[in-house]
């Protein structure tokens, strides 16, 4: 296994874009500490980010997986060009060759992106670790640990769509199209989804109801992915005042149901079955 | 008179591939033996490199089956025997020579001490720490070769190591060639450039439209039937005594003389003792070397006609 990760980590570390990719979203990862320097000082109004409760525990753990899962487009960059440009260079032809077999090929890739996954998950995790110690307001174990179970879904959130990027690398075999194909593919479920609630809210004698419009979209692999981390503003102390006070109450469930974990992880086992697939039965 | 045959590394049996309505490989049945260099012979899309794809398990067969070292080990490890190199160096460009054998190293199972060792076989040395793609296509070539000897291979499989090469690339790389064939490796050289299979291979295949043709040494391919060029001021003597002979096959003038080729059996002094006694002398008798590429030539285009 750690031969199969050295090469992988060859073939990544010394390709100059790659590495750029890889600093640019550290950057950015640790940046969201930054948020913490946010403040407003106009006249009477003085408003600090930090003080708004962003930073309490249990709430961080939710907070920062959420805002840091958008950034995994960079990794996903590198992710899809990695595999694509091994179509584009021969260079799996060679590998192969040279003795490597299908599924070894596929090892090396499946345990970049766990390891892209977990290298981000722990920096997350240390960060809000950080973060929480010292800004939150409460520092009780108990309250500290509670929502821990983000990182978990953050995690599968990761491998879950690097693994689909695998998948579409493989399957479309240049890199610029295959980052299209993903796109294309965001479009797809999004239309799929408006259709849905479309056809559910257009009368009252729908077809489809809005609980199951919303149950059918959940199944899709990219909503799935989404929902592993739901959003976590409407949860915010000053939100919920301010909504109570219009009369709304927001009735969100904010953890991730077993289901939902369940789903993903289903996609990422047939991303990962499929890229064998293609790999097995393509002449090259 | 049978001496103990060499051991046979690669058997194929029935080995065919069909792209869908295309069969770009009929099936084939040959043995790679141990320590001789063969040619895979072939004009472009004749198969050669789809039988080599599926021999080295890149491409997969319609049917048929091959089994590589008489089926002693599983076929990654059999490719992990072997070094190949098909149609064009593949590496990655961005990576330098040495970081690009690394790879292969890894993947092979062999120290990282080969690398230098195999850089300095194909005069790379110097530059090894250079990205791939600075490299010259002579260089590129130079280096996929070091690659496919870094595990001192059992087979070396070279797929038109020539290719878009200079004179001076050519050369090197056929000298690459010889000195390890020298060093008792068993070859297969795949390539259209005639002359250079005849140059380094002790036997051939011959491939024409996804079909073997021919299966032997280049010796037998070469002296299958001799010919001879003769010439003499006694030109209509000559000419009624070629036509009138049974040992001579075909006949075809040239220059002031005519070239003619000899039945098997037929040796060159018998003709001069024969033709001196019809009273006829030669200022020329000169045997010719039939080059493969004449051989080449009229083999494919006898099983075109025969189409």
């Amino acid at each position: 296994m750690i031969r199969l990760l050295h090469i992988e980590w060859i073939k990544l570390w010394h390709n100059r874009w790659s590495k750029l990719l890889l600093f640019g979203y550290l950057f950015l990862l640790t940046s969201i500490a930054l948020i913490a320097a946010i403040r407003f000082d106009i006249g009477p109004v003085k408003f600090h980010l930090a003080d708004q409760g962003i930073f309490n525990f249990p709430y961080i753990w939710h907070f920062n997986t959420f805002i840091a899962a958008w950034m995994k487009l960079f990794l996903a960059i590198i992710i899809v060009s990695m595999t694509a440009n091994e179509y584009s260079y021969k260079t799996i032809k060679q590998n192969l060759i040279d003795g490597l077999s299908h599924a070894d090929f596929l090892k090396t890739k499946v345990l970049m992106v766990l390891a892209l996954a977990l290298a981000s998950t722990l920096l997350i995790a240390l960060m809000s670790g950080i973060l929480g110690g010292v800004f939150s307001d409460y520092t009780t174990p108990s309250l500290v640990f509670q929502d821990i179970s983000f990182l978990a879904a953050y995690y599968l959130k990761l491998v879950a769509f690097f693994s689909f990027c695998l998948f579409a690398g493989v399957l479309v075999k240049r890199s610029a199209f295959a980052l299209g194909f993903i796109v294309i593919w965001q479009i797809f479920e999004g239309i799929l989804t408006g259709l849905l609630y479309w056809k559910a809210f257009k009368n009252d004698s729908a077809i489809v109801s809005a609980e199951t419009a919303e149950q059918i979209t959940s199944f899709f692999p990219l909503v799935s992915m989404y929902s592993l981390i739901k959003q976590p503003f409407t949860r915010l102390n000053g939100i919920q005042t301010v909504a109570k006070q219009v009369g709304e109450t927001f009735e969100n469930a904010y953890q991730t149901t077993a289901m939902e974990y369940l789903i993903a992880v289903f996609w990422t086992a047939l991303f990962i079955w499929g890229t064998h697939q293609l790999l097995k039965r393509r002449d090259l | 008179m049978t001496q103990t045959d060499p051991p046979i590394l690669l058997s194929v049996h029935q080995l065919c591939k069909r792209y869908g309505k295309r069969q770009a490989v009929h099936p084939l049945t040959f043995d790679i033996k141990k320590g001789y260099v063969y040619g895979l012979l072939g004009p472009n899309g004749s198969g050669k490199s789809t039988t080599l794809g599926m021999v080295l398990q890149v491409v997969n067969p319609t049917s048929g089956n091959f089994s590589w070292f008489q089926g002693q080990c599983t076929p990654n490890e059999a490719l992990k025997k072997i070094g190949a190199i098909i149609e064009r160096p593949n590496f990655y460009p961005y990576l330098s020579a040495y970081k690009n054998l690394e790879i292969v190293c890894l993947i092979k199972g062999v120290p990282l001490s080969a690398i230098d060792h195999k850089l300095e076989l194909v005069g790379l040395l110097g530059r090894k720490h250079d990205s791939f793609e600075q490299y010259s296509l002579g260089m590129k070539q130079r280096l996929a070769i070091a690659s496919a000897l870094l595990n001192d291979p059992e087979v070396l499989i070279l797929d038109e190591p020539t290719n878009g090469l200079d004179p001076e690339g050519i050369h090197q790389i056929r000298g690459i060639i010889k000195k390890v064939a020298a060093l008792g490796t068993t070859i297969v050289l795949a390539s259209h450039l005639l002359d250079e299979v005849e140059k380094v291979c002790d036997r051939v295949l011959v491939l024409q439209e996804g079909h073997m043709i021919f299966e032997g040494a280049v010796a037998d391919l070469l002296h299958e039937q001799p010919v001879v060029y003769l010439e003499s001021p006694q030109d209509k003597a000559l000419a009624s005594w070629i036509e009138n002979h049974p040992g001579i096959t075909h006949v075809t003038p040239q220059g002031l003389g005519y070239l003619v080729q000899l039945a098997q059996e037929v040796a060159t002094d018998q003709i001069n003792k024969e033709l001196s006694e019809n009273g006829i002398f030669l200022s020329v008798l000169q045997k010719q070397k039939t080059s493969l590429e004449d051989r080449f030539l009229a083999m494919t285009h006898k099983t075109n006609t025969h189409d």
